[in-house]
C-alpha cells in the first residue's frame, strides 16, 4: 500500500519531501536488512520509524497515534501489519515462500481515536491557523518505503535451458524467427513448422552447436543489446537482474567462465557479440566442422589444399 | 491410511507454449475427454513433479457448479488438501494449470461450460493478471472462498464461507480491491452484509458492488489496516442499513 501523491483534506507529513505538507520535519523506515538464505526468510532487524516532528512524536508518545507497517505482496494476496515504534529492538521477518514478485513495505502514522490536529508551525503556510478534525484510523504521516522483488527460480546447470523457451506459436508462418525478452526467459518464437523441424535437430550431438550458431547466438545478442540500451543511464546489474529474472543465469555463468563478477561498467563497454558467444560456448567453430564433416561425407566439399 | 502424492506444475516451457497457442489448447479441451493430446504436443516434461507433498483428494462432479451443498465441499476438500502448500505456489498459474489439464481435467470441464476461448485465458489461465486469474479460475477461486472467510471464532468455522458460495455476488466485488488480501477486513465485512441481510430480512445484490466501494472511500485517507475486524463490521452493517432506509 503506497499513498503516492494521494491528497488529503488535512496535512500530512510525507517522506517525500515535496508531497509533505510540514515545512522541515521528516518521517522515515529504518532497519537493517539481513537475508537469512539458510532459513529461507529476510529479516528487517531492528525495524522503526525515524521522526523529528515534535507534533508527530508528542502524539505517539501520549498514544494518540500509533505508526504500523505494512507489508503488501499482491501476487501472493499476502498483506500483514506491524506496529512501530522509535526504538530498535523489534525484527520483522519474511519468509520467502509466501511472496513472489514486487513486495511493498510503507509506514504510516494514524489516530487512535477521534481527534483535532491542533494549528502548528510545523505545518506550511496554507495550512496555519486551522484546527483540522481526525477521525480515528486517519493517516497522518506516511514513507511510502522500499520495494524489492522476489523470485523462486529452480537452479538449471545448463544456460540455454535456463534462459531460453523456445516455442511454436500457432498464426505465425513467416520462415524468421523472433525473439523477445521476457522476465523469466527469452522467448523465441516461430512457425509451427521450423518447429517441428527444430524438435528434430536440436537434440543430435553432431548439431547442436550449429543449433546454438543460428539461433541461441543471435537471440541473445539482440537480448543483451536490448538490454545494454534499457539500462544505459544510471543503472547497475542488480537493476537489470531485478528486471529480467534470466539475466542472474547471465551474471553466474559469466562469473563461472571469467572468475569475475560482471560490472555494469564491463557489461557497458562489451561487445554484446562477444559476449554472447563466450556465454554459449564459443559454437562457431564447432558448428563449422559439423557442417564441414557432414558434406565431406556426403562428397559435397573438395579436399583440403 | 495416508495417501501422499507430490505435486506437480506446469514446466515454463509449457506455459510458454499455452499462452503462445491457447487457441489450439481451446479446441483440444472442447474435443477431448481426456487430456492424453497433452503428450502429442511434443513438449519434453509438460509437469513437473515438485518436492511438496499433499493428502490426495478428489472432487466431485459438479456440472455447471450448480449444486452449491457441492460446490461448498469441493471447495472445502480442496482447501484442506492444499492449504498447507507455500504461498508462491498457491499462487502460481503453472500450479493451477496442473490441477486443470491433469488432475482436475474433467471435473474443471464439468463445473464450468467452455464457450469460447475466453473461458481458457479468464478462467482457466491468468489471462487478466494474477490477481483476477486467482479469483476468476475455476478452482482458484474456490480455494480463496474458503481461506478469505474461514472464522475458527464460529461454531462452523466455514459459516462464512457457505454464505459466499451461496451468492457469489457476496464476495466477488471485494476480490478486486487490494484490501481483500488482508483476511480479517474480508471476514468483518462479509460478517456485516450477513449480519444486514438477517436483520432487514431481505437481499439486494445490486448492494454488494456499493459495499465495496464504501470499504474503498474508507480507505481513502484512514488505514484500513489496522481497523479491527469489528469495527469494520460495524461500519459496513450501519451503512448497509443506512442505505437501506434510504433507498426506501
Amino acid at each position: 500500500m503506497q499513498v503516492k501523491r494521494k491528497v488529503f483534506p488535512y496535512p500530512i507529513l510525507n517522506s517525500n519531501v515535496n508531497l509533505s505538507n510540514y515545512h522541515t520535519a521528516s518521517f522515515k523506515l529504518e532497519y537493517t536488512f539481513f537475508d537469512d538464505e539458510d532459513n529461507n526468510r529476510f529479516v528487517f532487524k531492528d525495524i522503526r520509524y525515524d521522526c523529528d516532528s515534535s507534533l508527530i512524536n508528542e502524539k505517539c508518545d501520549n498514544g494518540e497515534l500509533a505508526v504500523a507497517c505494512i507489508v503488501e505482496c499482491s501476487n501472493t494476496i499476502f498483506r500483514v501489519t506491524k506496529i512501530l515504534t522509535r526504538q530498535p529492538g523489534t525484527d520483522l521477518v519474511l519468509y520467502k515462500n509466501d511472496l513472489s514478485g514486487r513486495v511493498d513495505i510503507s509506514i504510516f502514522a494514524y489516530s487512535k481515536i477521534d481527534t483535532v490536529l491542533s494549528n502548528s508551525v510545523e505545518f506550511e503556510e496554507d495550512y496555519r491557523g486551522i484546527d483540522f478534525e481526525i477521525d480515528q484510523y486517519d493517516i497522518l504521516a506516511a514513507d511510502d518505503g522500499i520495494n524489492f522483488p522476489v523470485y523462486h527460480e529452480e537452479k538449471q546447470d545448463n544456460l540455454a535451458k535456463s534462459i531460453f523457451s523456445i516455442n511454436p506459436v500457432e498464426d505465425m508462418k513467416e520462415n524468421n524467427y523472433e525473439v523477445h525478452r521476457k522476465l523469466h526467459k527469452i522467448d523465441i518464437d516461430m512457425s509451427k513448422e521450423i518447429h517441428q523441424l527444430y524438435t528434430k535437430i536440436y537434440m543430435s550431438p553432431t548439431f547442436k552447436e550449429a543449433f546454438f550458431s543460428m539461433l541461441l547466438v543471435p537471440a541473445l545478442i539482440q537480448a543483451l543489446s536490448e538490454c545494454k540500451e534499457e539500462f544505459a543511464d544510471g543503472s547497475d546489474i542488480n537493476d537489470i537482474e531485478d528486471s529480467y529474472v534470466w539475466f542472474k543465469s547471465i551474471t553466474l555463468n559469466y562469473k563461472r567462465i571469467t572468475g569475475k563478477d560482471l560490472t555494469i561498467e564491463d557489461f557497458k563497454q562489451m561487445s554484446m557479440v562477444q559476449l554472447a558467444q563466450m556465454l554459449l560456448g564459443s559454437p562457431i567453430k564447432q558448428s563449422f566442422e559439423s557442417i564441414r564433416s557432414t558434406s565431406y561425407t556426403k562428397g559435397e566439399m573438395a579436399d583440403e589444399q | 491410511m495416508s495417501n501422499k502424492i507430490y505435486i506437480k506444475m506446469l514446466s515454463e516451457d509449457a506455459l510458454a507454449y499455452i499462452k503462445k497457442n491457447t487457441n489450439t489448447i481451446y479446441k483440444y479441451i472442447v474435443e477431448n475427454e481426456d487430456n492424453s493430446w497433452i503428450s502429442e504436443l511434443g513438449i519434453q516434461n509438460f509437469f513437473v513433479a515438485k518436492k511438496y507433498e499433499i493428502e490426495d483428494f478428489k472432487l466431485l462432479d459438479n456440472p455447471d457448479d450448480k449444486d452449491k451443498s457441492i460446490a461448498l465441499k469441493n471447495s472445502i476438500d480442496l482447501y484442506e488438501a492444499i492449504n498447507t502448500l507455500p504461498r508462491f505456489i498457491l499462487t502460481d498459474e503453472k500450479f493451477w494449470l496442473w490441477l486443470y489439464l491433469d488432475k482436475f481435467y474433467a471435473e474443471v470441464k464439468s463445473m464450468m461450460k467452455i464457450q469460447s476461448v475466453s473461458t481458457i485465458k479468464d478462467h482457466w489461465m491468468f489471462g487478466q493478471g494474477i490477481r483476477r486469474g486467482l479469483f476468476f479460475g475455476v478452482l482458484s477461486r474456490c480455494y480463496f472462498r474458503v481461506e478469505l472467510t474461514i472464522d475458527d471464532k464460529r461454531d462452523d468455522k466455514y459459516e462464512l464461507t457457505k454464505w459466499i458460495i451461496d451468492n457469489p455476488e457476496r464476495f466477488r466485488n471485494l476480490t478486486w480491491r487490494s484490501y481483500s488480501s488482508e483476511t480479517h477486513l474480508v471476514r468483518g465485512i462479509v460478517s456485516a452484509e450477513k449480519r444486514a441481510v438477517e436483520t432487514l430480512g431481505s437481499e439486494d445484490t445490486s448492494v454488494y458492488p456499493e459495499v465495496a466501494k464504501y470499504v474503498s472511500s474508507i480507505g481513502s485517507v484512514r488505514l484500513l489496516d489496522v481497523i479491527s475486524e469489528k469495527d469494520i463490521e460495524d461500519m459496513v452493517y450501519n451503512w448497509m442499513v443506512s442505505e437501506k432506509q434510504g433507498r426506501q
